[in-house]
């Protein structure tokens, strides 16, 4: 048997030759950030009024103190402050949750194909959303109670609701069953798109449209209000997938053994369903249902970078939350002054570089 | 070191292990030999704590499993179950670092350091860089078997863990198989509590300390390999008519005939 020591120095040598060799790695999340900054750029200043980056750095620094030799006006700067900053830092906190939550039900579910939506929250959502825009007036008017405040906070608890379901069948002898789970999001996801059918059978021709737009996602109704809240339902996603990562690295080879390694793998599942469905029912809440991020960032940063979901967390956040902005940018502009639902870009947008990586990775592993 | 008193498992109509009784030796390697479905896994899941008895106790150190941390038994407790499959490729070296998990959750070069000494010992280093799902079934069961000497670095210093192997030589070829078992063995002789199912009783014959016989669920006979071992026994748990060719230096050949028993 080797000692420790003379190991050691071995692999001393081999996390060096390692860090050579993945150079993918070593960058992922440097990259990433650039990206994310790039974009940031690039939404804030493109528009139908133009600022350029400098002056964007210029309006941002400025209630700091710092003056820079971009100067700007007082138009440009609202502008900035109050319609795009808004919007940047939703499609951020949304993008930045959809990935999350598609990690951890990948994780989850040890299914590739599963994405946040699979739990029910999406549809829940969508469905009381719908409900509240076309039956709402019927009742609601009497009141005086305006719907569209109301929009957020039913379609968060109709995303709730319809994971609480959900999750109770799939309970079974005091453990979720994950095949039970699976099973039970696609029933659900199922009976929910039925009822918003028969809803927009029902709905008038300016109901309809509201619930059509509501379906592929919009970052037009962001503003100051919401940024907070969207923060505090994603944050504790993100710190925890980030502080438990190793352990879903366990369950990938399944709850069993994950339990056998240590892992509190009935504890670790409930928190994943608890924490998605807050940071995905907040997401959807606000900017209606956005496809695609959910499943495909996670795919992307894995085929970077392996499976390791101590750097998948990480970069999948950084990723969501560059592309959702981007998608967002896309779709106010390519056809302006008409504004495409955001969901619609995702899928165009996503869908032909993910097959692109993939058809990669079929070539490499080929060679 | 582990202990089944009474232990009873019954999956809805189906009793799958009978009122099983025995303890493990320390410091030895336990074979464990039945026919398919005779019980052999649920007894490795019982004593691994993966399932709970709906009788009996399972004991470690003298106290039930569940009075056990979750994390102080998967420092000491160490599984290489019979499938294990990932939905994403880990590197190797990656799956042999889960094996870290129980004590640290951030590997450290420390746990870099064992975990290539532990694939150095399964004979598995040049798949380090490899994905698991390049591996064959036999190299891919090798890298678990690496994950567990992993997880129960700490445990052979101290000389006090157990190691459960359910089928380790599954996939493997004659020299893997001779090389897993002589691993297993080595193990043991530091002192920890080895046990491991097989399929062929040769190859328990010869490196098996202690043998117990599964059937039906329950424990057909446990003690000194040399004694469990015999023609009779292993005709009545294995069902199978089987030749005996005594050898001069060794236990016994067992050879089965070509007619199979009613």
């Amino acid at each position: 048997m080797k000692s420790i020591g003379s190991i050691a120095s071995e692999t001393t040598a081999d996390l060096a030759t390692a860090a050579q060799r993945s150079v993918p790695d070593r960058w992922l999340l440097p990259g990433l950030g650039i990206l994310l900054g790039a974009v940031i750029l690039a939404s804030l200043g493109i528009g139908a009024v133009p600022i350029s980056p400098g002056q964007v750095l210029s309006i941002l620094l400025a209630p700091l103190g710092i003056d820079l030799p971009w100067t700007f006006t007082d138009r440009e700067a609202a502008v900035l402050f109050h319609i795009r900053a808004p919007r940047v830092a939703a499609g951020l906190l949304t993008g930045a949750s959809l990935a999350l939550g598609g990690v951890l039900m990948q994780a989850l579910f040890r299914n590739p194909l599963a994405e946040p939506a699979l739990i029910g929250v999406s549809s829940g959502a969508a469905m009381a959303a719908a409900a509240l825009t076309v039956l709402g007036p019927l009742f609601l008017s009497q009141l005086g109670i305006p719907v569209t405040y109301l929009l957020p906070i039913v379609a968060f608890l109709g995303g709730w609701a319809v994971t609480a379901i959900v999750v109770r069948i799939a309970h079974c002898w005091g453990r979720i069953r994950v095949d039970h789970l699976l099973l039970a999001g696609i029933a659900m996801n199922a009976m929910a798109g039925a009822a918003i059918g028969v809803l927009m059978l029902i709905a008038n021709d300016a109901q309809l449209r509201e619930v059509a737009f509501w379906s592929f996602g919009s970052l037009g109704r962001a503003d100051w209000t919401i940024i907070p809240i969207l923060l505090v339902l994603t944050l504790p996603i993100f710190l925890f997938a980030k502080r438990y990562a190793p352990w879903f690295n366990a369950l990938l080879l399944g709850e069993g053994e994950a339990a056998l390694l240590g892992v509190p793998v009935e504890g670790l599942k409930r928190a994943s369903i608890l924490l998605t469905c807050i940071a995905i029912g907040g997401a959807v809440a606000f900017t209606g249902l956005i496809g695609f991020v959910g499943l495909v960032v996670p795919h992307v940063i894995r085929l970077i970078s392996g499976p390791d979901h101590r750097r998948l967390v990480p970069a999948s956040a950084l990723l969501g939350a560059a592309l959702l902005p981007l998608a967002d940018l896309l779709s106010r502009t390519v056809a302006a002054p008409i504004e495409l639902p955001i969901g619609l870009v995702t899928a165009l947008l996503g869908a032909p570089f993910f097959l692109y990586l993939l058809l990669r990775e079929q070539r490499r592993e080929g060679t | 070191m582990i202990a089944l008193e009474h232990v009873s498992l019954v999956r809805g109509n189906r009793t799958l292990v009978r009122d099983a009784t025995c303890a493990l030796r320390p410091g030895a390697l336990t074979v464990m030999l039945g026919a398919n479905g005779a019980g052999k896994t649920s007894l490795v899941r019982l004593m691994s704590g993966e399932l709970e008895p709906n009788r009996g106790r399972v004991t470690c150190s003298c106290k039930s499993l569940a009075q056990h941390s979750r994390t102080a038994l998967a420092r000491c407790r160490a599984v290489v179950s019979q499938h294990t499959s990932t939905p994403f490729a880990f590197r190797a070296l990656d799956l042999v670092l889960l094996g870290r998990l129980p004590h640290s959750r951030f590997p450290s070069v420390a746990d870099f350091a064992i975990a290539r000494e532990a694939m150095e010992q399964a004979g598995v280093t040049e798949f380090a860089e490899r994905k698991v799902d390049t591996l064959s079934g036999g190299e891919r069961q090798r890298v678990h078997l690496a994950r567990a000497l992993a997880q129960l670095h700490e445990a052979r210093s101290t000389g006090r863990g157990l190691l459960l192997l359910d089928e380790p030589t599954a996939h493997l070829d004659l020299a893997h198989q001779r090389h897993a078992l002589d691993l297993a063995r080595t193990i043991a002789s530091e002192g920890l509590t080895v046990l491991a199912v097989l399929h062929d009783v040769n190859l328990a014959a010869t490196y098996a300390d202690e043998a117990l016989l599964m059937k039906d669920g329950c424990i057909h006979a446990i003690g000194p390999a040399r004694e469990v071992l015999t023609l009779a026994r292993l005709r009545e748990t294995l069902r199978v008519e089987l030749e005996e060719i005594p050898r001069a230096n060794g236990p016994s050949v067992f050879v089965p005939t070509r007619t199979t028993a009613a």
